[in-house]
């Protein structure tokens, strides 16, 4: 290695260290802060270790913010959403990406507006439709409207995902006898799997991370976050258990995250190919 | 197998005509090679026989079927592809077994027919592998078993040795051959390398700009060009070619442009236009000897030396700014610069027509 290819590196090593220090300092600094003692007087600062590790905190937390309930709203929520996104995304992808029918560029524009479009521009409309079907504070109001809000990228994340396939692929199938259900299924799908898996969990992570609209069509259905933003109002002086709240919060998307490291790397990749 | 023809098929895409009034007759078994240049319609008239585009005009009969209107999976036949597109998430195994599965045959017979063709393609040790773990060359032979399996009307293959090194073209190229040989599948096989039209195809369709220029057997293609296009195309060295003034007197003709002029007695080629295009081939040119019975000489800067072992090529500008390739032996010290004379065979030259480019006949 040469002495300016050494230095190169360093550089890039550099950059990297901190941006992701910069990254992880807020993440750092609540993980501490949930360690303090509660009550007034204490006040965590930075990185300052806390004088004692208050570990009770979480469950205190866990306990008062009622995260049983949020957690159960916004498992159940994600369960059904996110296989239904993910699924009507793909199917959605592949017709974009694969068959030519009439409108077909205009129908696509029109998931995109999706993507430029605010909910809170739509959020006035959405209520009293949600009202009209009778469905404010259910589980459904968040399951649909999410399903359909996540669908605008699902739809243009999978087109991508497709359309990097070589087209002599989708064509060899078609020679071989497979009708387009059988070629999506059996070609195509395990083709863009690492596309797939990526999209699994960014909708999970924005289905978990869900506030504005549970804020809006729940009363008793309180995703987690929504459910961590009641927790810290009623706390706003404990700086430890809301800190706790939050850590509690992020924790089943960090679990996903890590687990589906490798794929999630290799998705977004897959899917930077083509637009 | 089947007999495939092709019958007046034109195909446009937008305001482009990608193939124009195309017919050829390929014969039950026959190993046709559709050849020509990039955007010559060869691919297009392939991709039409599969079904992965639809004609504009036309019929394309697969036996006694017109098929133009069916979908890829009922015109039995399997295709080749020049990226092999084998199926990256299955098994060898699995990519070969595929089109018999959508085709829902006997488990037994998909594993009689899977592990025969495997064997015919000395692939018998890869099936359990995904492609990924295979060379271009095994990959190429997966390609070629995929269509064997099927043991579809026709094989089309599409340019399916442009992947592989120079060694291995040649070598797949002989074991294509013979496979088809060994199985009588009727064959069209799309390339752009002319050598290997010339070796694989029992005839050669030679396509430019989407029509058909040509079509016969290798050696009467080489020999007699229908046109300028077919002569410079097929053959490499690529003929040469010079516009040259014609007279006609009595039994003798003249060729005749600056300096240059070659006198030689003919029988027909009556009516011969005044201006002509006249085209030699390298090897029927030498470089001048007295005494050898040449027409010439013809005096000329050599451009460039092109020593390939076996022979030595020469590239002559002459005085009337007429480019020639001239062969000699490997042992020629011609150099860059150097004023060089040669002759050209006697029989050997080619003469086509300015306006239409067809060819008129041989001096």
């Amino acid at each position: 290695m040469t002495a300016s290819s050494r230095v190169q590196l360093f550089l890039n090593y550099l950059l990297i260290v901190l941006c992701s220090l910069i990254a992880i300092y807020p993440l750092i600094g609540v993980v501490l802060a949930s360690l303090y003692p509660t009550g007034p007087g204490v006040a965590p600062s930075g990185f300052a270790l806390p004088p004692t590790f208050q570990w009770e905190n979480y469950a205190t937390a866990w306990r008062d913010g009622e995260f049983a309930a949020s957690f159960t709203t916004s498992l159940i929520v994600a369960v059904v959403m996110v296989p239904a996104s993910v699924l009507l995304s793909v199917l959605g992808g592949y017709a974009f990406a694969t068959m030519r029918f009439r409108g077909s560029k205009a129908i696509f524009y029109l998931f995109i507006l999706g993507l430029i479009i605010p909910t809170e521009a739509t959020i006035v409309p959405l209520f009293y439709d949600v009202r009209a079907l009778g469905l404010i504070d259910t589980y459904w109001a968040l399951i649909i409207l999410e399903t359909s809000g996540e669908m605008a990228f699902g739809i243009f994340w999978m087109r991508a995902a497709f359309l990097s396939a070589p087209p002599s692929l989708l064509e060899a199938a078609r020679i071989d006898g497979a009708r387009s259900w059988t070629t999506l299924w059996r070609i195509m799908v395990p083709f863009a799997r690492p596309a797939i898996l990526t999209l699994t969990v960014l909708t999970f992570a924005d289905s978990w991370n869900e506030f504005f609209l549970a804020l809006v069509f729940t009363i008793n259905h309180m995703t987690a976050p929504a459910g961590l933003a009641s927790f810290s109002g009623r706390f706003t002086t404990d700086v430890a258990l809301v800190s706790a709240g939050a850590v509690i919060v992020a924790i089943p998307i960090l679990i996903v995250f890590v687990v589906f490291q490798r794929e999630f790397m290799r998705g977004m990749l897959t899917g930077a190919v083509k637009g | 197998m089947a007999r495939v023809v092709f019958d007046g098929v034109t195909k446009r895409f937008g305001e482009v005509t990608a193939l124009r009034e195309f017919s050829l007759e390929i014969a039950d078994g026959e190993f046709m090679v559709l050849v020509g240049p990039s955007g010559s319609g060869k691919t297009t008239a392939l991709r039409l026989l599969a079904g992965l585009e639809a004609l504009t005009s036309g019929e394309i009969r697969v036996g006694d079927r017109v098929v133009d209107r069916l979908a890829p999976r009922d015109r039995d036949i399997a295709m080749v592809f020049q990226d092999y597109a084998l199926y990256p998430q299955m098994t060898v195994f699995q990519n070969l077994a595929f089109a018999l599965k959508m085709r829902k045959m006997p488990r037994d017979e998909i594993d009689r027919r899977v592990r025969h063709a495997a064997e015919m393609l000395h692939i018998e040790e890869l099936l359990g592998r995904k492609p990924r773990e295979l060379s271009g060359g095994q990959r190429q032979r997966v390609a070629l078993g995929r269509a064997l399996v099927r043991e579809p009307q026709a094989f089309l293959m599409d340019e399916p040795l442009s992947n592989l090194d120079a060694k291995l073209r040649v070598q797949t190229r002989t074991e294509i051959k013979h496979l088809q040989e060994q199985v009588e599948t009727t064959t069209v096989y799309v390339t752009h390398d002319q050598v290997e039209a010339m070796t694989m195809g029992d005839r050669v369709a030679v396509m430019n700009e989407g029509v058909l220029e040509q079509v016969g057997d290798a050696r009467s293609v080489y020999e007699r060009p229908a046109n300028v296009f077919v002569a410079g195309f097929i053959g490499s060295p690529a003929m040469s070619f010079a516009t040259v003034h014609a007279e006609r007197t009595g039994d003798s003709l003249v060729l005749t442009r600056g300096e240059l002029s070659l006198a030689r007695e003919v029988a027909g080629l009556d009516g011969i236009p005044a201006e002509v295009i006249l085209g030699i081939r390298p090897e029927h040119t030498r470089l001048w000897t007295d005494g050898e019975r040449l027409l010439g000489p013809i005096a000329g800067r050599a451009e460039y030396v092109e020593m390939l072992g076996r022979e030595t090529l020469i590239g002559v500008l002459t005085a009337g700014d007429q480019r020639f390739t001239v062969h000699a032996e490997a042992d020629a010290t011609v150099k860059p610069g150097e004023q060089v004379r040669f002759g050209l065979e006697p029989g050997k030259l080619y003469v086509f027509d300015v306006e239409s480019q067809k060819a008129l006949g041989t001096v």
